[in-house]
This record gives structure tokens, sequence and C-alpha cells, in this order.
């Protein structure tokens, strides 16, 4: 999967592409760690997720939790119908904090 | 966000039972209940049981709870190793209403649909399992709507994720048919032993004591195929899913 960022003050938008499964998410959660740690709010944009399974799941859940904990604001942005389908059957679409987007 | 994603289907608890001693078994009425769910009540407190019963059989306790949840009682043959594991298969498909099969040892193989073989390979790390995935997305696309190929990936990332992580590799093969996709997966790990923790793992999600892992994976094959058949033993395990074309 790849990770694009562009910053803007102390807020980012990472852009998401490719499939977030057990293989990727290490990257993943790796990259927003870091981002976690320097700013004060950040938005993913999911348009461009391909695939996303539990492993994948688990790993934006456990990214969330992380920002919460930090005072981090997290915003899911453009998921597709097919990806939010799939957070649903996982039981995690009230959890995360899913948001239209602009 | 105070939700927990351990969050639990409502099914039964499964209690596998040996007769302790033989005794005459009286007339199956109206005590059954009682009775099997005061058996019941003294193993969950570790206590020996005195069996009332030594009808063999799978029992749905109405009424009766254990750690809230509907409690189903297996009473076994007595030194019938396949016993425990029957009772297992029994409960499982009942839970399930027939989706989930827990088979004898057998090649699963044999059980696939008519279908052509179209993928299958070693998966004992994950970026085997993502490489055979890419190829089955190319493979879908003429037979599956976007949501259905979507959702079958994601069926299959299970599957395949289970056996490379924690199943100690295998091998997963995929067959299309007219009515839909096989997946089998084969490893040689402990699969899905020890029994007692199965119903669990395939039914409840947030069961994995993975800190990394929801859990829910397995959970999600089931909901997501027509049939998962599954066949252990301590050579190895096998999982058949049968998906169809158009996932409802």
């Amino acid at each position: 999967m790849q990770l694009t960022s562009v910053q803007d003050g102390n807020k980012v938008l990472l852009m998401l592409d490719g499939d977030l499964d057990y293989t990727s998410r290490t990257a993943f959660e790796a990259e927003f760690r870091r981002l976690v740690e320097q700013l004060r709010s950040i938005d993913l944009d999911c348009r461009n997720v391909s695939f996303v399974d539990s492993s994948g799941v688990a790993s934006l859940l456990s990214c969330c939790e992380d920002a919460e904990e930090a005072g981090v604001t997290v915003r899911l942005l453009h998921v597709s119908d097919g990806i939010l389908e799939v957070l649903d059957l996982l039981g995690v679409k009230e959890i995360l904090p899913l948001s239209a987007g602009s | 966000m105070n939700h927990s994603v351990r969050d639990v289907w409502d099914v039964p608890y499964v209690v596998a039972v040996d007769p302790w001693f033989e005794r005459d078994a009286p007339t199956l009425g109206s005590n059954l209940t009682d009775a099997i769910s005061g058996m019941a009540a003294l193993l969950i407190n570790e206590k020996p049981a005195s069996p009332l019963l030594r009808q063999v059989g799978t029992y749905l306790l109405e009424g009766h709870y254990l750690d809230g949840y509907p409690a189903m009682l297996c009473l076994i043959r007595p030194g019938d190793a396949n016993s425990r594991y029957r009772c297992y298969g029994r409960a499982l498909d009942r839970m399930t209403a027939g989706r989930l099969r827990l088979l004898d040892h057998q090649p699963l193989r044999q059980l696939v649909p008519v279908g052509r073989p179209v993928l299958a390979g070693p998966v004992h790390v994950a970026e085997q399992v993502s490489a055979l995935r890419q190829r089955l997305r190319v493979l879908l696309r003429t037979s599956h709507d976007p949501r259905s190929a979507l959702l079958t990936e994601v069926a299959f990332s299970e599957l395949a994720t289970n056996t490379a992580v924690y199943g100690e590799g295998g091998r997963v093969s995929t067959w299309l048919g007219p009515d839909g996709v096989c997946f089998l997966a084969e490893d040689d790990g402990p699969g899905f032993r020890p029994l007692e923790r199965l119903p669990s793992v395939v039914l409840v999600r947030g069961s994995s004591t993975g800190q990394r892992s929801l859990g829910a994976g397995f959970p999600l094959i089931l909901s997501l195929a027509e049939q998962v058949s599954l066949a252990c033993d301590e050579r190895g395990s096998q999982c058949l899913v049968r998906l169809p074309l158009s996932i409802p």
C-alpha cells in the first residue's frame, strides 16, 4: 500500500492507496504513529483503498485508538461502499471515525 | 470511541461431558433439562458430576445459561475418542443451521463441487497470501459483480492469513464453478484444537488471544459462505469454504 501525506500546519491529509492487510499494516501503523506524534489532526483519504480485511481493520482501529489517547483527531474520508460493508460486517462501522468528507 | 470490539454473538456455550460411571439410563422425560443443567452447573464449578444419563447426544438447555450464553450440553460415549469430536460437530451444525460442519478426517478435496481449479499456492508467510489474492482479484473480474468479488477476496484473505499466520503455514487452493467459488485450506498446524475452544474461535468475534488481531476472521468467513467444512486431527487441518457467485 502507498502512503502519501500532505501537511498543512498541524494538520495532515494522508492518502492511502492499495490494500490494507496483514502485510501492509506494519508500514501503515509506523507512518500513522509518526504523524500522531507530530500533529493535532489526521485525515485519512480512503478513496483508493482497494481492499481491507480483519487484519487491516485491526490496524485501523488500533491506530485510531492511539490517536484518541494522544488527543489527535482522526477522520476517515471517502470510504467506498464496498469497504464500508466490510467494516460493517466486522462490527466496527460505528466505532471508526468515519466522515463523509468534502 | 468507548465501544469495545470484543463484541460477541449470541451463541450457545458447548460443554462436552464424559459420563463418569455407568448407570441405568432412565427414561428421558420432563426431568431431562433439570438433570442436564445440574450436571452442567457442576461441571462449570469443576466438581465431579454424577451422570444420571448415558444417552449420547446433544441437548440445548432451554432457559439455562452458562456465562450468559444459552447452554448446550453434549453427552458422549466413554472411551470413544471420536465421540467428543462428533459431539462438537453436531453442536456446531445445530448452532449454525448446517452452515458449519465438522467432518471426520478425510480429504476434503473430494467434496469440492463442480468447478475448475484456478489458483493454488503455499501460504507460509503473509506476503504469499497477498500475492495469491491479487491473482484471485483478476480471475474474479469476469465471473463476479464488484461487491461480491471484494467480499470473496476478503473471505480468501481471512482463510489464507489464518493458515499462514495461525496454522503454521499450509496451502490454499481455489476452484471456480458455475455456482460459485470454493477455497480449500490445508495446513499441518494444530488447526482448531483444542476442541473446547472451537466454538468460540469460529463463532464468536473477539476470541483471539493476539493483541493485533480482531479475532473476527473466521466468523466473517462463516457469515459470507454458503457452507464451511472443517476436518482436523493430530496431523493437521483442512477448511473448505463454498461461496456463491453473488453474495446476498
